[in-house]
């Protein structure tokens, strides 16, 4: 047997490649067509004088490396494409001194990009979630200047410093490319830096406009991080001038790789008015300005993503999108290029328009700095101090959930696959704590279809059931006691309930200790609902008492629409029911017509009528929205059987086991009864009804 | 020291029995033995006799790498040495069962060697040896060489 490189799979093929030295590449790619393509990932064109490189991305997994040149007649080019071997979907690109950063969609790791090698590093990140729908955390790339090699390190922060003082949280955490190893940065921030701010990479560290923590929002300085101490460095003024001035924007850009240049534009006048100042000296702890260009007549601009300088020609690029085009759902994308005295030049950069996304594009310095280097085979663990602080911020960041008192509710939107999409209540944080005072808190899914289940903290687990002599209706509950592994007893719900004409029930829990229960009007279930909580609950006895009664007739007018039969939660302090409802077309009439699904809502009622809808921005969906309520738990469930021991089904079970299995397979063939459909052989045969025994 | 043996079959049938401390070099074997699903006898389906005695001796070598400087010479010299035993082929058998057995150091050695040997290659003495076929036309091949010509005559250039 030979065996034809074909036969290696793809990275072990990169593998080798990136370790050929740049000039056998040329053979390599002239070899086939296959390996030719597999260096489009490279980018090997090196920067010539006035040149400024740029990297579009394009789709969210291919790129484009363009190349623009300032001169008396400025130009750009494009330089050629850029595609990975795997498949990658790339949100956001930002770029640090010839390496780039990717933040991917798949939120659970980011990926690290050396064009100019054609190497990439995956980095798996130790926790992850999205915050409505975003992704808040910060990512930074630096390098240390060691003697034997550069030493790459990623910082990644999550810094809620905009929210009250007690409910503030932040976590800096540093990556090193060497060990693979995170570790949790000891940091008391007097700084806060908004996490959609673009950053700034500078001779290995990097730059942030931000604002002192206790000043409202105001982006008046910039800070370092110092990627060889491993630090932030003090806030640094911007120029005082623009400083004095409220509310301004700022972008951060790169002059060369050893200055930093700030765009500075006013929101009542961002088109006609900026100013961009440069520094002349630019240390981790120290900083001076000096103004390079100021334009306040015109020619409009808009508020550029990035911007580049060419400090001795005094021109300023622009990247912006054209709104005003006759394309306003895919604006063109276009640098405006303009010097003193008003001098412009609008450069179409031809990227094809199919996406109304956010111009993302980053200059780019190719950078021989090697990101695969990983320690040699020994497997470095992570110290048992960096273990415990990363359990101890895992377990605020789950606590803060409750803390920061947000309104979460998640679903499970997509099929059987348990996805969790949490919605905080971040943009709804006012209407929640003005108009109600409640703290809601859940958070979490499960893909879970069973309406009446529900979990105390004994550990058990309650039902509606019935009296299996009767066909009727649920009117008791029961318990199975995990402990001793049965069922108790059948557990009476009130009596009034049972009396009268209510029927159809939904248990909840509350605060883990009680049950709440749900009662719809037999003859109105839409409108009339009574819910009642436990005094007692036991695996083997349960009392009552009455919680809230409501009718929903009183809400018609607001479009009030409770699902049924579905999860919900009350407040047992505030006497508040929360439960999740649709929007009913009929009724009101924003009902989405071009999505063709109703809303889901939360509603919350309390005593006196009084209600509340809140819209948690939930796709709408055709589907009853699944919710359920979440407490953290620092229960383990991957333990498993120690070494060796394989303890194996007693055959008792396996009889029972088998001989229930083939009882089960003969029922289903008796219900299905002559609609069964055999496949045989590709053909389906209809299969005699069988003849039922009674 | 626990002299815990574990028997290692190839695909072909083969069996060698090494001690737990170098078949857990194999991280495809530590892994089994973390999860607990081990006995003693481990088959490992997509690797031959032949290569899997080669793997085994790279392991048993570098079982206890040391920290000195002194060690880590006299590891790299044998490192040296082994590669000078194989040949292309032999050596990318060696890299499937490397990816396939997970041994990162010998993977990385084994990607080095190779890069190294066909470093200096012309495209065709590189097809000839992978038996890769040519599918440029003469444009393409043009194209190619076009595309790319300022990169490569900067790579061709010796650095001061």
């Amino acid at each position: 047997m030979t065996t034809m490189i074909y036969d290696l799979p793809r990275d072990l093929i990169e593998e080798i490649f990136s370790r050929l030295p740049l000039k056998s590449m040329k053979a390599v790619r002239l070899t086939c067509k296959s390996w030719n393509n597999l260096f489009k990932s490279k980018v090997t064109t090196p920067t010539r004088e006035g040149e400024t490189m740029m990297i579009f991305r394009m789709m969210p997994d291919s790129f484009c490396l363009m190349s623009g040149i300032v001169d008396v007649d400025p130009s750009i080019e494009r330089k050629g494409q850029l595609s990975f071997l795997y498949k990658v979907s790339v949100s956001r690109i930002y770029h640090y001194e010839g390496l780039i950063l990717c933040k991917l969609k798949d939120v659970n790791r980011v990926m690290v990009w050396n064009p100019y090698l054609g190497q990439t590093r995956w980095i798996n990140l130790r926790y992850s979630h999205l915050i409505n729908g975003f992704n808040r955390y910060s990512y930074a790339l630096g390098y240390e200047d060691k003697e034997s090699c550069r030493s790459v390190k990623l910082l990644r922060f999550l810094d809620y410093f905009f929210h009250a003082p007690e409910t503030q949280f932040f976590w800096y955490e540093i990556y090193d490319f060497d060990s693979g190893l995170w570790k949790t940065l000891d940091v008391t921030p007097n700084w806060g830096i908004y996490c959609s701010s673009p950053s700034v990479s500078l001779k290995g560290n990097t730059y942030w406009c931000a604002s002192k923590r206790s000043s409202e929002g105001c982006m008046d300085h910039i800070i370092c991080f110092d990627f060889t101490k491993e630090r932030f460095g003090p806030l640094l003024p911007l120029p005082s001038s623009v400083r004095d001035r409220k509310s301004i924007y700022a972008t951060l850009s790169c002059v060369k790789e050893e200055k930093l240049a700030a765009l500075f534009q006013r929101p009542e006048s961002y088109e006609l008015y900026f100013e961009i100042w440069i520094t002349t000296k630019i240390e981790a702890e120290m900083v001076s300005w000096s103004k390079f260009l100021r334009m306040d007549t015109g020619p409009k601009v808009n508020v550029p993503g990035s911007f580049l300088i060419d400090e001795e020609k005094k021109v300023f690029m622009g990247f912006c999108t054209d709104y005003n085009s006759d394309y306003d759902d895919c604006p063109k994308k276009f640098i405006n290029i303009i010097g003193e005295a008003g001098y412009l030049k609008k450069l179409d950069l031809g990227v094809p328009a199919y996406q109304n996304h956010w111009l993302d594009v980053c200059s780019y310095v190719p950078s021989l700095v090697q990101i695969k280097k990983l320690a040699r085979g020994k497997r470095i663990k992570q110290r048992s101090l960096e273990k415990h602080r990363f359990d101890q911020n895992r377990s605020r960041t789950l606590r803060g959930v409750e803390f920061w008192k947000r309104f979460e509710v998640l679903l499970e939107p997509y099929g059987n696959a348990c996805i969790v999409m949490p919605i905080l209540q971040e943009t709804k944080h006012n209407i929640t704590k003005e108009s109600l005072g409640v703290h809601c808190y859940f958070s979490a899914v499960v893909a879970w279809d069973e309406r009446n289940v529900f979990d105390l903290r004994k550990g058990n687990t309650y039902w509606c059931a019935y009296e299996r002599s009767l066909n009727g209706h649920e009117h008791h509950i029961i318990c199975f006691d995990f402990t001793k592994e049965r069922f108790g007893p059948l557990l009476p719900l009130p009596s009034s309930i049972t009396d009268h004409e209510y029927k159809i029930v939904t248990l909840s829990c509350v605060k883990e200790e009680k049950i709440a229960a749900l009662f719809w009007h037999k003859a109105s279930y839409d409108t009339e609902i009574e819910i009642w909580i436990t005094t007692k609950i036991e695996a083997e006895m349960v009392s009552w008492s009455k919680f809230l009664r409501f009718n929903t007739c009183f809400f018609l007018d607001t479009g009030l629409k409770i699902v049924f039969p579905t999860t919900f939660f009350i407040d047992e302090e505030k006497k508040v029911f929360m439960g999740v409802g649709r929007e009913n077309g009929s009724v009101r009439g924003d009902w989405d017509y071009d999505s063709g699904y109703p809303k889901t809502f939360i509603n919350i009622i309390g005593e006196a009528g009084y209600l509340k809808i809140l819209d948690p921005g939930l796709p709408n969906q055709n589907r009853w929205p699944r919710v359920c309520s979440y407490v953290p738990s620092l229960i383990p469930i991957k333990k498993l059987s120690r070494v060796g021991k394989n303890i194996e089904q007693s055959s008792l079970e396996k009889q029972r086991f088998d001989q229930n299995s083939s009882r089960l397979a003969a029922i289903e063939k008796l219900r299905s009864g002559g609609n069964v459909y055999e496949a045989q052989k590709g053909v389906f045969r209809r299969v005699r009804k069988i003849e039922l025994g009674c | 020291m626990s002299s815990n043996k574990i028997v290692l079959t190839s695909s072909d049938g083969e069996s060698f029995e090494v001690e737990e401390v170098v078949a857990r070099k194999l991280q495809i074997v530590g892994h089994m033995l973390e999860d607990d699903c081990v006995i003693n006898e481990i088959p490992l389906q997509n690797v031959t006799g032949d290569i899997l005695s080669m793997v085994i001796e790279y392991c048993k070598t570098h079982v206890d790498e040391e920290e000195s400087e002194e060690a880590q010479t006299k590891l790299k010299t044998w490192d040296e040495e082994f590669m000078k035993k194989f040949d292309i082929k032999t050596l990318l058998q060696i890299i499937l069962a490397a990816n396939y057995l997970n041994v990162k150091g010998l993977l990385d050695l084994v990607s080095q060697t190779i890069a190294d040997t066909i470093k200096d290659y012309t495209p065709e003495q590189i097809r000839e040896v992978f038996g890769v076929e040519n599918d440029y036309t003469e444009e393409e091949e043009a194209e190619v060489r076009k595309e790319n010509a300022w990169a490569f005559d900067e790579a061709d250039t010796p650095k001061p």
